[in-house]
C-alpha cells in the first residue's frame, strides 16, 4: 500500500511540505482529510468534535512535519496515527464534573451509542461494530473500514502486530456471533 | 472451514460499510484551510469557546449568532476560495487583484514571528515592484494603479523597517540590507520608467474633452475621456490616412492638437530629425536638426532643401511659407520652429533638389499646446541670470529657503555667496585653489561657466569649468551646482580629470587637486562631526582633521547661522579628512591619484539655523540621489500638454470604420512623483 500511486502523491507533497511548502501540505491534507474524518467520527461520534479533532490532526501533522520519519508505512497512516493520539487527548480532556463517581476514569472510546450521532447511522452491520469490546472494533474499524495494513493498524494504535492480529481474529469471531445470534 | 469462509464475507461486508460524509460547512472548512495553512492552524488552534464549526446547542444566542455571522462570512469568502489561489498572478485594476491582496494580508496577519514577519514585508513589497514592471512593460499602468502601488510599498516597506527594528534577532543585519537592495531596485525602476515610457507614469486625464480631425474622419468626432483618461470614437479611418488623423485636447485650462499615428515618411530619402516628432508649446522656438539620408544610405550632402509646414500653423525660421536650407557633408541641416496655432498639427515637408525638387514627405509631425501661464509653485526654484548664451556672467538659484549665487571669475569661485531667508548671514565662497596654485608653478587656467544646465521649477543646476593645460595633458575640474525645491542645502559635484604629464604634478604639487574649498569668516567656530576643533596658529599651517565613521560633515557657526558642508553616502569617492587652515576648509586630497586619473566627489553644502543642521547631515548619511536627474524633464519642450496612446495601433489599423480608443496622459502631472520623493 505504501508503494501505490496514490501514495507517492502524497509522499511527493510530504517532501515538499517538509521543505517550507505549506501549500503542498494543504493539499495534501485536503487529499486526505475525508478518511481521516470518517475514522475520528467513528470513534467520537459527533460530528462537531470530528470537525474540532480532524482540523487538529491539520495542524499537529504540520507541526509536526519537520519530525516526520519514513519507516516504510504510508503518508496516511501517519496522519491516522496523529488522528488516534488526538482521540485519546479528546477524550482525556473531557470534564469528569459530568459524572463525579467516574472522575478520572478515561471513556471508552467507541462507546459510540452515548454520543450525539443520530442512532440511525448506526444501525446493520455497522450498529454491531460498535458494539464489540473496543480495542476489536478500533482495529475492524482501522482495517477494513479505513483500509489500513496490519502493520499500519500496529503503527497507529501503537500495538504490536500480533496484538493486533488476535484483536481482528477475535474482533471477526465475536461479530459473526453477535450477527448470528440475532437470527 | 465454514467459519473462515463465513468470516471472509463478513470482512466484505464490513469493507462495504458506507463512510461518513463530512458536512459541506466542513469541507468548505477544510477547502479554505488547505489553501492558507497557516488558517488552518489559526482555527485548529483556537480552543475558546471550542473549535466546533456549526452552532453547538449549548452555546448561549449571541455565541450562536457570532458563529453564523462567521460561518456566513467564511463561505462568503470561499465562494472565492479557488479564485484566492487564481489571482496570484493578477495586477492592480484586474478582478482578482483585491483577493490577492485579501490573501497577502491574511498571511501577514497570522504570521507572529517579528522576523517572519520582516520576510513577508518584503515579500510583499517586491511583489509590489514586481507588478508595478510587468504593469509598465505591457503598457497597461495608469494613475490609480501606479498611486496604489506605490502607496502600498510604501506601507509595506515602512512595516518591514519598523520589524527589522523591534526583532533585533541575529538575522536584522541581513533583512536591513534586504530592503535597501528592494529601495535601490525601486529607485532604479522610477528612473528606468521615467526615462523608458513617460506615458507609464503620467496621470490620465479624466474629463478632457477631445475632437477627433481628419480627412475622411465622419461619424462621431467628439467625446470626453472617462475616468481611466480613454474615449473611444467610431472613426472611419484607413491606414493611408492615419498620418493626418489629429486629436484636439482641451482640459485644465489647456488646449492642446497632437498627432495620432506617426506613420514613416517616404522611402527614397529617410530623415531623421532631432528632436523628433513632438508637441511644441505655442510660441516658444525649438531648434531641429534633420539628417537626410539617400535610399543607399549616403548622405544627402552638401545640397539643397526646401521645407515648409502647408498647414501655416508654424513658423520656420521665424517664416510661414516655404524655407530653404543647405545640407552640410553629412546631409544634415538645421530649422527653428515655432508653433503658431493649436487649431492644425503642423506636417513639415522636405523637398530635396537631386538634382530636380523631389518630394521627401512629411519629416516631422509637430503638435501644440497652449498651457496657462502657471503660478510659480510654493518652493520652486527660481533662476535669475545676467549675460549671455553659454558664458553666463552670473546666476542666481533661490528656493525660497537658501540662494546661491555664482558669478564669473577667474580665481576659482564656484558658489560666490550663499544666503538663507530669513537672515544676513552668507557663507562662501566655495572656490577651487587651481587658480591660485597654478599660479604657484607658473601656470594659467581658464575658467568657463557659469553655464545654466537646466532649470525646471523643481531644480537647477549651473556647471563651472576649470583647466590648467599642462605640457602634454591637463587637470580639469568639472564642477556642477544644484539647488531643488525644499532642500536647504545645494549639491555641488566635482569631477577631476588629469590626463597626460599633468596627472605627474600629484606629486609634486598635490595642492592642485585640492577641492572645493570654503572660506571660514572670521568669527565662526570650527566643528567635525560635531566636534570643535582648535584653528591652525601660524598662517601658513595647515591641519589634517579624521572624521568619525558615520559623522562626515563640518559646520562653520556663527551665531545661530551655521553653514554645514556634508559628503553623502552616495558620493563616488568619500575624503578621508578634512584639510583646515587659518581661513579655510576643504576635503583634503586623496593619497594617491586614481589610476585613470579621474575621481568624483560629491558635497552638499547648506546655510542653517543650529536646528537643521541635523535635517541635512541625516539626509547626506542616507544619500542623496543625483540632483541631475532633475534636468531630464527639462529638455521636454513638451511637457506642459498630453501623451496620447492609441489603440489600435498603426499596423493594426484596418480599413474603413472602426473603433479607436484614446488615452489621454497628463505630461503636466507624474503620478510616480510621491514614490520617487520616498
Amino acid at each position: 500500500m505504501s508503494g501505490s500511486p496514490e501514495n507517492e502523491q502524497l509522499r511527493e507533497l510530504l517532501a515538499l511540505a517538509t521543505e517550507g511548502d505549506r501549500r503542498a501540505y494543504g493539499m495534501l491534507f485536503k487529499l486526505c482529510y475525508k478518511d481521516i474524518y470518517d475514522y475520528i467520527i467513528r470513534r467520537v461520534g459527533s460530528h462537531s468534535d470530528a470537525e474540532d479533532i480532524t482540523m487538529q490532526v491539520f495542524a499537529q501533522g504540520l507541526k509536526a512535519i519537520a519530525a516526520y520519519e519514513d519507516r516504510g508505512h504510508s503518508v496516511k497512516a501517519w496522519l491516522y496515527r496523529i488522528a488516534h493520539n488526538a482521540v485519546v487527548d479528546h477524550f482525556r480532556g473531557m470534564k469528569p464534573s459530568v459524572d463525579l463517581d467516574g472522575a478520572g476514569e478515561i471513556p471508552d472510546p467507541v462507546d459510540i451509542e452515548r454520543t450525539a450521532i443520530d442512532k440511525e447511522e448506526i444501525r446493520g452491520l455497522y450498529g454491531e461494530i460498535v458494539k464489540l469490546p473496543a480495542a476489536q472494533a478500533e482495529v475492524l474499524v482501522l482495517r477494513f473500514v479505513e483500509d489500513r495494513s496490519v502493520s499500519e493498524t500496529a503503527m497507529i494504535l501503537d500495538k504490536k502486530e500480533v496484538t493486533v492480529r488476535a484483536l481482528q481474529f477475535k474482533g471477526i469471531k465475536n461479530l459473526r456471533q453477535r450477527l448470528e445470534g440475532q437470527r | 472451514m465454514m467459519d473462515e469462509k463465513k468470516d471472509l464475507d463478513l470482512i466484505e461486508r464490513i469493507r462495504s460499510v458506507d463512510r461518513y460524509r463530512p458536512r459541506a460547512m466542513f469541507r468548505v472548512k477544510v477547502a479554505l484551510a488547505s489553501r492558507l495553512p497557516s488558517f488552518g492552524m489559526a482555527l485548529a488552534g483556537s480552543k475558546s469557546p471550542r473549535l466546533g464549526w456549526g452552532p453547538r446547542a449549548d452555546w448561549t444566542w449571541p455565541v450562536k449568532v457570532v458563529a453564523a455571522a462567521a460561518m456566513a462570512l467564511l463561505v462568503g469568502i470561499l465562494i472565492f476560495s479557488g479564485l484566492v489561489a487564481a489571482s496570484s498572478g493578477s495586477l492592480p485594476g484586474q478582478t482578482l487583484y483585491g483577493l490577492k491582496r485579501f490573501r497577502e494580508h491574511v498571511d501577514l496577519a497570522l504570521t507572529s514571528s517579528p522576523t517572519d514577519k520582516a520576510k513577508r514585508y518584503l515579500t510583499l513589497a517586491s511583489s509590489r515592484l514586481s507588478e508595478l514592471d510587468t504593469m509598465s512593460q505591457k503598457g497597461i499602468i495608469n494613475s490609480d494603479s501606479a498611486r496604489s502601488i506605490a502607496s502600498d510599498y510604501a506601507a509595506e516597506t515602512a512595516g518591514a523597517a519598523q520589524v527589522i527594528k523591534q526583532a533585533s534577532s541575529p538575522e536584522s543585519p541581513a533583512l536591513a540590507r534586504q530592503l535597501q537592495e528592494l529601495q535601490t531596485q525601486k529607485d532604479n525602476m522610477v528612473r528606468r520608467l521615467a526615462a523608458a515610457s513617460p506615458a507609464g507614469i503620467l496621470a490620465d486625464t479624466e474629463g478632457a474633452k477631445v475632437d477627433l480631425n481628419g480627412a475622411g474622419v465622419t461619424g462621431q468626432t467628439s467625446g470626453t475621456t472617462d475616468s481611466d483618461g480613454k474615449v473611444s470614437f467610431a472613426a472611419n479611418v484607413t491606414p493611408d490616412g492615419a498620418g493626418e488623423l489629429e486629436a484636439k485636447i482641451q482640459a485644465d485650462g489647456r488646449t492642446a492638437i497632437v498627432p495620432v499615428y506617426q506613420p514613416a515618411s517616404g522611402a527614397r530619402y529617410t530623415v531623421t530629425a532631432q528632436p523628433g516628432n513632438r508637441v511644441l508649446k505655442l510660441n516658444e522656438p525649438i531648434m531641429f536638426t534633420l539628417k537626410v539620408t539617400r535610399a543607399d544610405g549616403t548622405p544627402f550632402g552638401s545640397g539643397q532643401v526646401r521645407l515648409s509646414d502647408p498647414t501655416m500653423t508654424s513658423t520656420l525660421d521665424g517664416r510661414t511659407g516655404t524655407v530653404p536650407a543647405r545640407t552640410d557633408a553629412t546631409g544634415s541641416c538645421a530649422v527653428t520652429v515655432t508653433k503658431t496655432s493649436v487649431e492644425q498639427v503642423s506636417p513639415i515637408t522636405l523637398q530635396v533638389a537631386d538634382p530636380g525638387w523631389v518630394d521627401a514627405g512629411v519629416v516631422l509631425r509637430l503638435g501644440g499646446v497652449q498651457a496657462p501661464s502657471l503660478a510659480p509653485v510654493a518652493g520652486a526654484v527660481e533662476v535669475t541670470s545676467a549675460g549671455m548664451g553659454a558664458d553666463l556672467q552670473r546666476v542666481v538659484m533661490d528656493n525660497g529657503l537658501v540662494k546661491v549665487t555664482a558669478e564669473r571669475s577667474d580665481d576659482g569661485a564656484i558658489v560666490t555667496a550663499m544666503t538663507r531667508s530669513g537672515s544676513a548671514a552668507q557663507c562662501g565662497p566655495l572656490y577651487d585653489p587651481l587658480p591660485s596654485q597654478a599660479k604657484l608653478i607658473g601656470r594659467s587656467v581658464t575658467a568657463s561657466g557659469p553655464r545654466l544646465l537646466f532649470s525646471n521649477g523643481h531644480a537647477a543646476g549651473y556647471e563651472i569649468v576649470l583647466e590648467m593645460p599642462a605640457d602634454n595633458g591637463s587637470i580639469t575640474k568639472d564642477y556642477k551646482v544644484f539647488l531643488s525645491s525644499g532642500d536647504r542645502f545645494a549639491t555641488v559635484q566635482c569631477r577631476v580629470e588629469a590626463t597626460g604629464s599633468a596627472a605627474g604634478l600629484f606629486t609634486s604639487t598635490p595642492g592642485l587637486f585640492c577641492t572645493s574649498m570654503l572660506r571660514i569668516p572670521a568669527a565662526a567656530s570650527v566643528a567635525v562631526g560635531g566636534h570643535e576643533v582648535a584653528m591652525p596658529q601660524t598662517p601658513e599651517g595647515s591641519t589634517l582633521l579624521s572624521f568619525d565613521i558615520g559623522n562626515p560633515y563640518f559646520t562653520l557657526t556663527q551665531g545661530q547661522d551655521v553653514t554645514v558642508a556634508a559628503f553623502p553616502i552616495d558620493s563616488e569617492t568619500y575624503p578621508q579628512s578634512l584639510m583646515l587652515t587659518t581661513d579655510s576648509i576643504c576635503p583634503a586630497p586623496p593619497g594617491t591619484i586614481p589610476a585613470d586619473g579621474m575621481m568624483s566627489q560629491t558635497m552638499v553644502i547648506g546655510l542653517l539655523d543650529k536646528g537643521s543642521v541635523d535635517a541635512v547631515v541625516s539626509r547626506a548619511r542616507m544619500g542623496i540621489g543625483d540632483p541631475s536627474l532633475a534636468a531630464s524633464t527639462s529638455t521636454d519642450q513638451s511637457g506642459e500638454g498630453f501623451s496620447v496612446m492609441v489603440d489600435p495601433p498603426l499596423e493594426k489599423l484596418a480599413n474603413g470604420k472602426q473603433k479607436i480608443t484614446l488615452t489621454v496622459y497628463k505630461q503636466y502631472q507624474k503620478v510616480l512623483s510621491g514614490f520617487q520623493s520616498q
